[in-house]
């Protein structure tokens, strides 16, 4: 079975206005990218976009040459997740039940989970350094172990395009640099496409294989000194 | 540990509905003993004892028992659909949208004959609610603070409601009086007919809401994760929308609108369980609302100050105290929606 690539052509991403054009980029699996530009430049439009959440004003999106719009909403959620930069806190969940939503897409009408299934929760959770607060709830989570939990919630998605959206907010020094570290791992062992909208430009940039650049409203490669120079 | 004190609770309310069911039979105008009503259950040897049991108490309980546990998941619904505690069907207008559809009906007059006007006060508070409904999801999206949608709500009982007392006004006299009678709110039912009604419409409103159940914790993430995590979100919305809808509408045509149930119970329930899992949350929202609509009809016909006392003078009576201390308690800790 070949991993599908991700691939946008002539994308215009927006809600009325465009706010973001990319021309002609493929995500291929084993990589990380990171997706970087100032704040309103439209990172997070982009990745929602991608995720399929918000449909592009023009251009295609192709998974493996087949359109991210012919495809079902729990087909979607199979092929790619999302970690939306919001820190929602469904106060009365436990860790394990939200990390558990990740196998939503692959369980049936009564959600009952197969070994599977709790097998890719228990591993999420063990990957985050989350499974000390499998039963703990989320009302009573910092805001960094809040966002780990989410992690976990993605990667028990299981998909073979992960997107992340500000992944590092809300975490110390230490988390940041091990939760990137687990994500490029992934990527790279697993075969996974990561794409991840940063702010963080001393971390991330030598860590990732891919930088790209919003800058005036358009996706551009880029690299770690070129960045730095964006941002300088 | 967790697990048995789920199910502990889960025998305790079945045993407590049971005692309910029971008591629903034993009280009730006119003394009748404990072994007279055992025995109309078995046989009709007693014709009028077995009349009043059969025919008025049994069917009176079970709309109480079904009603109550229709409102409560009306307003668990409503609560997961907005994210807010404070969500009900007494709260956001919708009691007061099948209100006005039941006052175009009854006093503006629709129906002579009592099928068909019971067919139009049906259809009336059914779209009654919808309506209210969909106009407060519409507004929902302006706002962005819950509070003002409450706001939003409370604002528009009160225009519904000084319609209706516009369109009283203007009515005949033994309109009025019914009206105001259903407004009261009761379980008392004239024929065996309410049962099937509101029976019928919690057997289809919990089908629809578990065609989409295991989408609801997701919900509570926000839609977007939802969405992300494949949720049909269109689908989900209208489920619980529907379901709350009709609930709202059929049991509040019968019984009037009965206050607190739906924003009281699922506090209980969460309360109780320690958990907003919808898994655990959904059936002990039917079950505790069926012992409270039971619980709160047994008060009515305890007949305190040798009358019985308005439905809806009890269960606010009952869920007002359960909101309080849900307010209370949230100012000390965090919520669990």
């Amino acid at each position: 079975m070949t991993s599908p690539t991700l691939h946008i052509n002539q994308l215009v991403c927006g809600y009325k206005n465009p706010v973001v054009r990319a021309e002609d980029f493929r995500f291929e699996p084993g990589t990380c990218t990171g997706i970087f530009g100032d704040n309103g430049s439209g990172k997070s439009t982009f990745l929602r976009t991608l995720a399929g959440l918000q449909p592009p004003l023009s251009g295609s999106i192709l998974l493996d040459k087949k359109g991210l719009d012919e495809l079902s909403h729990k087909e979607r959620a199979r092929k790619i997740s999302f970690l939306t930069s919001q820190s929602p806190s469904p106060h009365g969940l436990t860790g394990r039940q939200v990390a558990a939503m990740g196998r939503l897409a692959h369980t049936g009408t009564w959600a009952r989970p197969r070994k599977t299934d709790r097998d890719h929760i228990d591993k999420a959770l063990e990957l985050t350094s989350t499974l000390s607060l499998a039963e703990k709830r989320m009302s009573e989570m910092s805001d960094g172990e809040r966002k780990r939990v989410m992690l976990a919630q993605c990667l028990a998605q299981d998909s073979q395009i992960i997107l992340l959206d500000e992944p590092f907010a809300f975490l110390d020094a230490r988390a940041k640099n091990a939760i990137h570290r687990l994500l490029v791992d992934i990527a790279i062992e697993q075969r996974k496409t990561i794409i991840l909208s940063t702010h963080e430009i001393g971390i991330s940039p030598p860590l990732l294989h891919y930088c790209l650049l919003i800058d005036r409203g358009k996706l551009h490669h880029s690299d770690a000194a070129g960045v730095v120079r964006h941002f300088a | 540990m967790q697990r048995l004190s789920k199910k502990t609770l889960l025998m305790v309310s079945i045993v407590v509905i049971g005692l309910m069911c029971f008591a629903g039979l034993l009280v009730g105008t006119g003394s009748i003993g404990f072994g007279q009503v055992w025995k109309a259950l078995w046989d009709g040897s007693d014709a009028t004892v077995t009349f009043i049991v059969r025919e008025s108490r049994w069917p009176r309980t079970m709309v109480a028992g079904l009603a109550g546990a229709g409102l409560a998941m009306a307003g668990l619904m409503m609560q997961t659909f907005f994210k807010n505690e404070l969500a009900g069907p007494s709260v956001l207008g919708v009691s007061s949208g099948a209100s006005m559809g039941v006052a175009l009906v009854m006093l503006a007059g629709a129906g002579s004959s009592w099928v068909a006007g019971q067919w139009a006060v049906v259809s009336g508070a059914v779209a009654g609610a919808m309506a209210v409904l969909w106009l407060v999801l519409a507004v929902s999206r302006i706002f962005q603070e819950q509070g003002s949608l409450l706001i939003f709500g409370l604002m528009l009982s009160f225009v519904l409601g000084a319609l209706v007392s516009v369109m009283q006004a203007g009515a005949e006299a033994w309109r009025i009086k019914s009206f105001v009678q259903w407004g009261m709110g009761s379980f008392d039912v004239r024929t065996g007919h309410e049962t099937w009604w509101v029976g019928g419409a919690l057997v289809v409103a919990a089908l629809i809401a578990l065609s989409t159940l295991k989408w609801y914790n997701a919900f509570l993430l926000g839609n977007e994760n939802a969405r992300s995590l494949g949720a049909p979100l269109d689908r989900v919305r209208g489920s619980m929308l529907l379901s709350a809808g009709l609930l709202t509408g059929v049991i509040t045509a019968f019984c009037g609108p009965v206050a607190f149930i739906g924003l009281a119970v699922p506090h209980l329930a969460r309360g109780f369980f320690r958990t907003s899992d919808h898994e655990v949350i959904f059936p002990s929202v039917l079950l505790i609302g069926a012992a409270i609509g039971m619980f709160c009809d047994l008060i009515v016909r305890a007949e305190f100050f040798g009358m019985q006392l308005p439905l809806n003078a009890v269960t606010s009576l009952v869920g007002a105290p359960i909101i309080i201390w849900v307010i209370v308690r949230n100012a000390k800790m965090k919520s669990l929606l």
